[in-house]
């Protein structure tokens, strides 16, 4: 394994790194610490679309103002960070993992039934754009955070089965693997212990970066009204529900849709830098 | 290229879509409850119910009922919409145009920007400018089309108008033409032009950045290559090494980029037709998933997996053209 890595992450990643971990501070923190409640809605005419640094009648005092609801909006951000980040992680994640697995079968047996079946069905799957086949799954299924990971996981694993397919078939090819036969390990044991650990880098770049995807298509179906349904916050529906406020309350959209776009960001940053690292190991390998 | 392999092609073509329309099929069928009450319009009645399930086979072993709906559907045969009555292949008629329209504006729009700025930063890399781009591509790229639209929305109808801006500047924000306006000829021409200014720009950014992205790659990678240090060693102007050199070895990376890009524009203009209220595919999409159409969504999935297959097809034939060592 090449963990003992002497380049560091670009200063683009560290940054990115840091950011991401604020977020996910402040996702967990915030609506714990916080007295508001983000869901509640009450005495609504004198708390409704408060302005950002501003008080309400009541005398509170609002980072971001508050919704139409007189719901704080900070808190409310916050609480539908976790939801995203969570539906992110977790999507992404599971789909890095089934497409590795996936990539990995078939790169070992690569050219057996197995093989060619799993590959087929990537073609399929790839030929559908992903938003599209999200959208039949969620008209199908009952909509919630349930259907929404079961569709990203299905339509996700098949660009990470392609590169670990692609990776363990070169590294299928190195002089350790024979090696680690003649030493009587079994295929299993081999592909697990042997060909995935240096076949698997690229893989967590991508799904590193399918994190960002991930958030930005469960957002814009929760815009659409068919991801997470109100009154659970999610980044996508506060933006929907300020969508008829543009004129007369502008952060009410602006605010969720800054954190969306920060968080895409990091995860997007973070995972260049980490393939720039990728690369730049792989060289320094070549030249040795 | 030849025509066997152009046949094969087609082949795997025709194979390919068979297989997305039996995915469909099989979605329906392992979605949750009965696929009557999905066919079915919503108050409908037990007698409806009943006579459905027997037009439908779905009494009889699934085998029969898979080859009845995959001739039905080979013949154009897509079923009814139960909202608007009518058969799904004419709703998907008048929705294909709008959205192969928009798409294709912002499809090219995107490329000849994304090309342009992708070269121009191959060029200088590193500089401040190159940097300065990279960054507008990553930020683009990150942003939700639907957010960017509201915001668009914002600035050139609210804000233009709370800034009394001159008129020019106010552009519709809803609809392809103005609402009872009979407009014909130039008119019509120039009214339609306004109502896309919004949603193609809009579009064409977002593409554009991706174009961008992937054109500096391939182009910095050209740009390290034998053959272009002999081409500036004779004495070629660095624009004409750029022009003649260097575009016609992206020609390739270029048209496989275009079969990527076009599962994005779709995903794209879902977003932006439901913004802007463009009656295309895309909004048809998710007010038919929102009315539990389930016939016009099929639809719809069928129709986009039909345009993003032909793409690629497309593409496959146009490589030997724009790389003549494919060919060989």
């Amino acid at each position: 394994m090449n963990d003992q890595s002497t380049i560091p992450l670009a200063r683009s990643g560290r940054l990115a790194l840091a950011a991401l971990a604020a977020i996910a501070l402040g996702v967990v923190l915030v609506p714990a610490l916080s007295s508001r409640d983000p869901l509640l809605i009450q005495d609504v005419l004198a708390r409704r679309l408060v302005p950002p640094l501003a008080r309400d009648a009541s005398g509170a005092w609002h980072l971001l103002g508050t919704d139409r609801f007189g719901r704080d909006l900070f808190v409310r951000m916050m609480l539908a960070g976790r939801l995203s980040l969570l539906v992110g992680v977790i999507g992404a994640g599971l789909s890095g993992a089934a497409g590795t697995l996936m990539g990995a079968v078939a790169g070992w047996w690569a050219g057996s039934a197995i093989d060619r079946a799993i590959t087929a069905v990537a073609d399929i799957l790839l030929a559908l754009p992903r938003l599209v086949l999200l959208l039949v799954g969620v008209a199908l299924w009952p909509p919630g955070i349930f259907t929404i990971l079961v569709v990203l996981v299905l339509t996700g694993w098949m660009g990470v089965a392609r590169l670990v397919r692609a990776e363990v078939r070169t590294v299928r090819e190195r002089p350790f693997v024979p090696a680690a036969q003649a030493l009587g390990a079994s295929q299993l044991r081999v592909l697990a212990r042997h060909v995935l650990p240096n076949a698997i880098g690229p893989a967590l770049v991508a799904t590193t970066l399918g994190v960002g995807n991930a958030i930005l298509l469960e957002s814009g179906l929760s815009f659409l009204g068919l991801g997470i349904q109100p009154p659970a916050p999610s980044w996508g529906n506060m933006i929907a529900g300020g969508r008829d406020l543009l004129v007369v309350a502008p952060w009410v959209s602006l605010a969720p849709g800054i954190a969306l776009v920060l968080t895409v960001l990091a995860t997007t940053v973070l995972g260049d830098a980490w393939r720039d690292r990728l690369a730049g190991e792989r060289t320094v390998v070549v030249r040795t | 290229m030849r025509s066997p392999a152009l046949f094969r092609a087609i082949a795997r073509t025709v194979l390919l879509y068979w297989c997305v329309l039996s995915l469909t099929f099989a979605l329906l069928r392992l979605a949750p409850g009965d696929p009557a009450t999905f066919l079915l319009a919503p108050g409908a009645s037990a007698a409806d119910a009943s006579r459905l399930r027997s037009e439908l086979g779905l009494d009889r072993p699934i085998a029969v009922q898979y080859a009845r709906w995959l001739g039905a559907t080979l013949r154009g045969d897509l079923g009814a919409s139960f909202v608007e009555r009518r058969p799904v292949a004419a709703t998907l008629a008048d929705a294909l145009p709008v959205s192969l329209a928009l798409g294709t504006a912002s499809l090219l729009l995107s490329f000849a920007i994304g090309i342009a700025i992708g070269i121009v930063q191959a060029a200088r890399r590193g500089s401040l400018r190159d940097r300065l781009l990279t960054g507008l591509s990553v930020i683009l790229a990150a942003t939700p089309a639907y957010w960017l639209g509201l915001g668009a929305i914002a600035c050139f109808t609210y804000l233009a108008s709370t800034l009394s801006m001159p008129m020019w500047m106010r552009l519709p924000a809803v609809g392809m033409t103005t609402p009872g306006a009979e407009l014909h000829g130039l008119a019509h021409l120039a009214d339609l032009t306004r109502h896309s200014i919004l949603p193609v720009t809009l579009l064409a950014a977002i593409g554009a950045a991706g174009v961008a992205r992937y054109v500096r790659s391939s182009a910095l990678d050209a740009i390290g290559a034998d053959w272009v240090r002999t081409a500036r060693a004779k004495g070629l102007a660095e624009r004409t090494v750029m022009r003649r050199h260097l575009l016609a070895n992206l020609r390739a990376p270029i048209v496989t980029l275009f079969a990527l890009a076009l599962p994005g524009t779709v995903a794209g203009s879902v977003f932006v037709e439901t913004i802007f209220g463009w009656p295309g595919m895309g909004r048809l999409m998710v007010t038919s998933i929102v009315a539990r159409d389930y016939p016009v969504v099929l639809g719809c999935a069928a129709a986009y997996a039909a345009v993003v297959i032909v793409a690629n097809l497309a593409a496959e034939w146009l490589l030997p053209w724009a790389d003549p060592r494919v060919a060989a």
